[in-house]
């Protein structure tokens, strides 16, 4: 599959596809962590993290292909395992040569800066109860009709579902403001 | 729908875009004004963020499942990298031109190879270069496309008159790590007559201006090559280009397994199983606060000078009790050495100070393991006080001292077969020996005092709180006691009087109360003590009293009627508390009853309130009812209730005298489920060191088992 397919794929929210195609290029990812003194598990961490990020990329309307997708992946890699290597305090390993340009590094380096900011709001959806978790992403982002979500998860009508949905984005968003405190107390 | 449930509706149409165009300036404005609301908005927007996330992960995480599930699958993936690899190499040299003094250029080779001779072997034609600029002054690490790492030292280069070379040049290296890449370059993998099991293969050459160096040998240049798993006996062999464009592989040596630090914190060094039995036992083994706390409280066990409260009788005891420390200070100390290790001294090790050193490897962790199950504190001393040497050496030194000791020889075997494995050092890791050895002599003693400590402080703060819970608890009892005394004599000589007024007596005398002193006569007579002693009785089994003067004919009836009370879904309720408040008695009285059903009888001369709490965990409910009759009331419910409104509800239920016993009570509940939640968990924190025990002190779990 080529890179331009990969890309439409996944503007037309058919990710699956597209993620089956990246994900080709984890055994070399995987191999190139390892050297660098990860293990299996942190390869496969920073390599989801890197789709997520490369998937969002692409998703926005700024988004222009200037070299192979396999060369952004492994860009946003590089910068996950830096931060990563750092936090550890870790030698952080010399760098690649790289075929992109420098504003497009740049801009990569800020998608994963940015990511990182909603890793706070994800585990604060991660804390909620199953049920209402589910509910919102089947609301938000499976975009499914309240009352279709209704039937298949066993509220009485469409409006409990409704104000179901709101309560449970009440419990993220006050568990999102707990967790920025807890981290601003330290 | 709620008030803050719209208010979130109204911010997601406004993120949405979905607001009228009038009703969004009117909200930006609220917002410009309104910081909180600001707030508000924009933790939505996280969140919203974080749902994308959140959906994406799971799409992500799905795929990797399908790509490790599909086998074939992978076989392409790999070998679609391959040619990954070269296309992209390719590419990228070039359009790179500026650098004229390249001798290399993807498959295209200069004149002579790296002998100065003209020979060039099939895998030299087939691989594409890829060429490296550095300075030779300085350290340098790179990393190559399949993943090698070659680290070059500082003047790591000769020129052909063996001085060091300064100044930037060019390090070529053409690599074939996996076999699809190996048989594609031609390469093949014989050692004369032999055949090779390869683990990969590379070239490396390096010039400057064109002029072949030669590696300096006083340092060498160190290449690491990527493998998911290490094979026993893998060596290394120089390559001879043959006539017909082969390589033969000759002159073999022994490969150096250099260790690579990992994060500290990605390791356990917890006894075997000890993660796994904390999860059996109901507990998160993945909250490492927990996890640590409950291990290292352990270290409490090996403080040397633990107040002696030894006896014979400790010691001859069956099973250990986590508060018979004394006993396992005992075996520590005689001897036996070798019953555990001192999780203070893991403590010390488990850091950031050992990051990047012997102890932050996997092979360690290998270690690690063993060490717990000998139970051998020198041992361990043995890894830390020499990070300097190789891991192997210290391997069997470590046999040495096994062999040796008083109950040798059980672990001896397997501490040589670590040996045998040839493990070494980190290269580049952290050399701060000696510091390290003190931080961690001064650390283990230090942590064992400082957990000694909290751990008698915790104890005796317990057991201390234990004692005032027993005095709360006796107070109380003896306050209700008191209450229903008082209560019995109020109502005992408010009957009295109403009788006395029905039969017309005359009630200015004050007739006896039953608990002021009293001379015990005969009395012949019957008359007030008669009338005194029915009324006496029918406050006691609380029955109508109808009595008839015998003298006079007069008759004195005082009414009791019953009433019954239920409480909705009184199963839900830790506690439950139905009270009844006699508007002429100065306290309450509190109902006996089960299941929810509570029932009295009511004295007619007096108006009662009805006021109940439940408890569920420390959340308080609340009914009252004012002007109680003799009925069976229709279930009630109770709603919840805060602790301050509570007392407020409570205070002005009754008199304020019964508001105030009512407080009392109240509070001493709520102190009591507090309490009896203290204890729960303390009983639980015993049963659960207890069990961990076992973990700590290998040598107990075999006598055990004798």
């Amino acid at each position: 599959m080529n890179d331009q397919k990969i890309i439409e794929l996944i503007r037309s929210d058919k990710n699956d596809a597209a993620l089956n195609a990246l994900y080709k290029s984890f055994p070399l990812m995987r191999k190139i962590i390892l050297s660098k003194g990860g293990n299996a598990h942190d390869a496969e961490d920073i390599f989801q993290e890197a789709l997520i990020i490369l998937v969002r990329k692409i998703k926005g309307s700024d988004f222009k292909l200037t070299a192979k997708l396999s060369t952004y992946l492994f860009s946003v890699c590089r910068f996950l395992w830096k931060d990563e290597w750092k936090k550890r305090k870790l030698p952080v390993p010399y760098d690649f040569e790289t075929e992109l340009s420098e504003a497009v590094e740049q801009e990569l380096e800020e998608a994963v800066r940015m990511e990182g900011q909603w890793i706070l709001a994800e585990r604060a959806l991660n804390d909620l109860k199953e049920r209402c978790r589910e509910l919102l992403l089947l609301f938000y982002e499976g975009r499914l009709k309240l009352k279709d979500i209704a039937v298949k998860m066993g509220y009485s009508s469409e409006s409990t579902a409704k104000n179901q949905k709101y309560k449970c984005l009440e419990g993220a968003k006050s568990r999102l403001k707990e967790l920025k405190q807890s981290i601003q107390s330290f | 729908m709620r008030s803050e449930l719209e208010l979130i509706e109204k911010i997601e149409r406004y993120l949405k875009g979905q607001l009228s165009a009038t009703d969004r300036e009117a909200f930006e404005e609220q917002i410009r004004k309104d910081p909180s609301l600001r707030e508000e908005v924009a933790l939505q927007q996280e969140v919203m963020k974080g749902l994308e996330r959140a959906a994406l992960k799971q799409k992500v995480q799905q795929a990797g499942i399908r790509f490790r599930r599909g086998r074939n699958f992978m076989k392409w993936g790999s070998i679609g990298l391959g040619v990954l690899i070269i296309i992209a190499t390719v590419t990228y040299y070039k359009s790179r031109t500026d650098y004229p003094q390249r001798s290399y250029e993807g498959k295209t080779l200069p004149a002579t190879n790296e002998l100065g001779e003209r020979n060039w072997a099939d895998g030299d034609r087939n691989l594409p270069a890829q060429v490296f600029f550095l300075d030779a002054g300085s350290d340098t690490v790179i990393g190559t496309r399949g993943g090698m790492v070659l680290s070059v030292p500082a003047n790591g280069f000769l020129d052909k008159d063996g001085q060091p070379v300064k100044g930037k040049m060019e390090l070529v290296v053409k690599e074939a790590l996996t076999p699809a890449s190996i048989i594609k370059a031609g390469l093949s993998s014989r050692s004369g007559d032999q055949l090779l099991e390869s683990g990969g293969m590379f070239f490396v050459d390096a010039r400057k201006d064109g002029k072949t160096l030669k590696i300096n040998p006083a340092n060498g240049i160190y290449a690491e090559v990527p493998t998911d798993t290490i094979k026993a006996g893998m060596q290394l062999f120089n390559g001879r280009r043959m006539p017909d464009g082969t390589i033969d592989w000759v002159n073999p040596g022994p490969l150096e397994h250099d260790l690579v630090a990992v994060d500290i914190h990605l390791l356990d060094f917890y006894p075997p199983h000890y993660l796994d039995s904390v999860s059996k036992w109901g507990y998160d083994a993945r909250n490492k606060v927990f996890t640590d706390s409950l291990y290292f409280s352990a270290a409490a066990y090996f403080q040397e000078d633990f107040p002696s409260e030894t006896n014979e009788a400790s010691l001859r005891e069956d099973s250990v009790r986590p508060n018979d420390r004394s006993y396992i200070a005992r075996l520590n100390t005689m001897g036996f050495g070798k019953c555990g290790i001192n999780p203070a001294k893991i403590k010390a090790i488990w850091n950031n100070s050992f990051q990047n050193t012997l102890l932050s490897t996997r092979e360690f962790e290998e270690r690690i393991s063993l060490i717990h199950r000998t139970g051998y504190n020198r041992i361990l001393d043995l890894y830390i006080n020499n990070l300097d040497k190789d891991l192997s050496s210290i391997d069997s030194m470590a046999a040495e001292l096994e062999s040796s000791g008083e109950a040798p020889g059980k672990f001896t075997e397997q501490f040589r077969a670590f040996a045998s494995r040839r493990d070494g050092k980190i290269k580049n890791g952290n050399k701060q020996f000696d510091k390290l050895r003190e931080y961690y002599q001064m650390k283990a003693k230090a942590f064992t005092e400082a957990i000694s400590k909290t751990q008698n402080e915790f104890w005796g703060k317990q057991a201390e709180m234990d004692r005032s819970a027993t005095a709360r608890q006796m107070e109380h009892k003896m306050d209700s006691f008191n209450r229903i005394n008082k209560n019995f004599e109020e109502e005992f000589s408010l009957n009295l009087k109403d009788a006395y007024r029905q039969l017309g007596y005359d009630t200015t005398i004050r007739p006896w109360s039953w608990n002021t002193p009293i001379y015990s006569v005969k009395v012949l007579n019957t008359g007030w003590c008669n009338v005194d002693r029915y009324v006496d009785e029918s406050v006691l089994t609380r029955t109508t009293l109808d009595y008839t003067d015998p003298r006079n004919g007069k008759k004195a009836v005082i009414q009791y009627l019953p009433v019954s009370f239920r409480v909705e879904f009184s199963k839900g309720y830790d506690r439950l508390y139905v009270y009844l408040l006699p508007d002429k008695l100065s306290s309450f009285m509190r109902l006996g009853g089960e299941n929810g059903n509570y029932s009295e009888k009511l004295n007619a001369l007096m108006k009662y309130k009805l006021v109940c709490v439940g408890y569920k965990e420390e959340q308080a409910f609340f009914y009252s009812l004012d002007d109680v009759l003799p009925k069976d009331y229709s279930p009630i419910a109770l709603t919840p209730i805060g602790k301050d409104q509570l007392d407020r509800e409570l205070n002005k239920a009754g008199s304020s005298m019964q508001g105030l016993d009512l407080q009392k009570e109240n509070s001493f509940f709520q102190f009591e489920i507090k309490d009896q939640k203290r204890q729960d968990k303390n009983h639980a924190l015993l049963e659960l060191k207890e069990k961990m025990l076992m973990f700590i002190f290998p040598c107990l779990v075999s006598r055990n088992i004798k």
